[in-house]
């Protein structure tokens, strides 16, 4: 080998290898449907937004959002984590394994167990997994934490550590952060009926867990409420929707 | 004296022929009679299945109906179920007879049973054990003789491991004892092994449906050595579907179709195989407001096809039950 060529190895190796880190260390686009547009924060004007395609990276200074009807699915190789982002939502994530949502919906599936903080306008939790989990913002600044899967906790700074279990939603409130109420929701009826987990071309890593957890809720399922769960409007309300009711109470019923 | 005693023996041939007659009938009832194996649990992961597809969240997060759950580690129930129904062919016998003999039933079912889920990272694991009494009457005078209580006892484990396939392994004691006589006709332990997979269908039809494959070890009387106690012993295997609609209306309908292979292995018995089918079809009510169909129609045609004529049959029933739950 010459000594030209052999420099130009040796810078092929570190510039492959400085690319691989960092194509790693940021999010990759893995599919997108309908209008998902990506601002640049340290941009101004109209070139600080761009349309997102496929294999695109998404950048820590990046605010991401979905038109109706739109969605888009991101992914990590170094943390194995994925995250979807649902319709009518704004997001950016700020590191790895960090994500702030402004509004809208989003699903984190991951199998590390490095902590993912979340935050909404007003509040922050983190959640230390593995699993799968769909955040919802709520217009008390707060956000749903509903887990489809996990043998994890999620901390808040008031409320301390929480375990998480699979399809036991827990409201994350106020700033510094606490725990609002805690509603086991149905998760075969979620997971029918969630666009975040039905509207993507590919199943997530996960999907044998999400199995077992709804398996293990079926085994232990009482009862449900003639009920659906809406949105928290302030820190002490949250909506509930009666339905099939006859005397105008939440009914039980084993249907 | 001597007239007495030929009276006597007169009365005692009859006896004899009376009781060998019925120990060929009521050998006939047992083998055909549906045995349920402990299925309670398995109705609780099947009937799970058939969720209503209520998409009324307009966000994409999705539904999100509260629900109750049991967080004790042990989950139990107990129950009672009641039915009086017309039965075409009570007895399970070929030929004429069946078309001669018909008959109302009237069976009461005491059940109860207890179930744990033990959850890993990737799978779940439901050890149970439930049990059941019935109480089978025959509503035709002249079948009074054939009255009997069935005992069954069954433990096992469920296990899922992800997908659409639940496996089970479990063992079931039934024991059917003559009302009239208070003798034990026949028990078995069926030991079998299996799986159930679920599959929808046009979004609306859930098929459940359940394969298994096991032994049953029996005892019946041999008749004053006339045949093997184990005369029943005999290798099955089946197949077991159940359709339910994710439908307002047909939500309460359920149609099951069964199909077994049997095969014998002593005595008269050892060139013996059985294919049985079963359709059957249900439909409930909730009355007084209760948390689920407690009141339901039902009825069900069965027949089996043995290499043996001997043993074929074809059987209606057809009639109302009620069911009582309770969880815990």
């Amino acid at each position: 080998m010459t000594p030209n060529s052999s420099i130009f190895f040796k810078n092929a190796v570190v510039f492959s290898t400085a690319f691989l880190c960092m194509s790693a260390s940021s999010l990759k686009v893995k599919y997108t449907h309908g209008k998902v547009e990506a601002a640049d924060l340290e941009l101004k004007g109209p070139d600080s937004v761009s349309l997102v395609e496929v294999n695109a990276s998404i950048e820590h200074n990046f605010l991401i959002a979905t038109g109706k009807g739109s969605r888009t699915e991101l992914s990590s190789t170094e943390n194995h984590t994925t995250w979807r982002l649902g319709s009518l939502s704004v997001s950016k994530w700020p590191s790895l394994n960090e994500c702030w949502i402004h509004s809208g919906s989003l699903l984190c599936s991951t199998k590390t167990e490095e902590p993912i903080k979340i935050s909404s306008t007003k509040s922050t939790a983190s959640f230390h997994g593995p699993g799968t989990f769909i955040i919802e913002a709520t217009t008390n600044g707060g956000f749903k934490f509903i887990p489809l899967e996990s043998c994890g906790s999620l901390t808040t700074t008031n409320g301390g550590t929480k375990e998480v279990k699979g399809g036991r939603m827990l409201l994350v409130i106020g700033d510094p952060s606490n725990f609002g109420d805690a509603y086991d929701i149905d998760l075969m009826l979620m997971l029918k009926s969630s666009r975040l987990i039905n509207s993507f071309p590919t199943q997530l890593g996960r999907h044998k867990q999400i199995g077992v957890s709804v398996y293990v809720q079926q085994m232990k399922i009482r009862g449900k409420y003639d009920a659906l769960i809406g949105d928290a409007t302030s820190e002490d309300n949250l909506q509930l929707w009666k339905f099939n009711t006859d005397k105008g109470k939440v009914r039980f019923s084993n249907n | 004296m001597k007239q007495i005693y030929k009276i006597l023996s007169i009365n005692l041939l009859l006896v004899t022929a009376s009781f060998s007659q019925n120990q060929d009938k009521v050998q006939s009832r047992i083998e055909g009679t549906d045995r349920t194996q402990g299925n309670s649990i398995n109705a609780q992961i099947n009937g799970n299945n058939s969720e209503n597809n209520n998409d009324a969240s307009s966000s994409d997060t999705g539904a999100q109906r509260p629900i109750s759950l049991n967080d004790d580690e042990i989950s139990a129930f107990f129950g009672y179920d009641s039915r009086y129904y017309y039965r075409s062919n009570p007895l399970f016998v070929n030929g004429d007879i069946s078309e001669e003999v018909e008959s109302d039933m009237w069976t009461n079912t005491f059940f109860t049973g207890i179930s744990s889920v033990i959850e890993k990272d990737d799978s779940a694991y439901t050890p149970f054990l439930t049990a059941s009494y019935t109480v089978n009457d025959y509503l035709e005078d002249d079948l009074g003789a054939f009255n009997y209580n069935a005992t069954n006892i069954t433990t096992g484990l469920f296990s899922y491991y992800g997908g659409q396939n639940t496996y089970f392994v479990k063992i079931a004691y039934n024991m059917d004892r003559s009302t009239e006589n208070d003798t034990e006709d026949f028990s078995e332990f069926f030991s079998q092994i299996g799986l159930i997979s679920s599959f929808q269908v046009l979004n609306k039809l859930n098929i459940n449906t359940i394969v298994g494959i096991g032994q049953h070890s029996s005892t019946i009387d041999d008749v004053s050595g006339t045949r093997p106690e184990d005369l029943m012993d005999n290798l099955e295997i089946y197949a077991l579907s159940v359709f339910s609609f994710g439908n307002d209306f047909l939500d309460n309908l359920g149609l099951t179709y069964r199909i077994s292979y049997q095969s014998y292995e002593n005595g008269d018995y050892s060139d013996r195989n059985d294919l049985s089918h079963s359709f059957s079809g249900g439909y409930g009510f909730t009355l007084f407001d209760a948390d689920q169909p407690n009141l339901y129609l039902f009825s069900s045609y069965s027949i089996r096809n043995s290499d043996n004529n001997t043993f074929d049959y074809d059987n209606v029933d057809a009639g109302v039950g009620i069911n009582l739950i309770a969880n815990f």
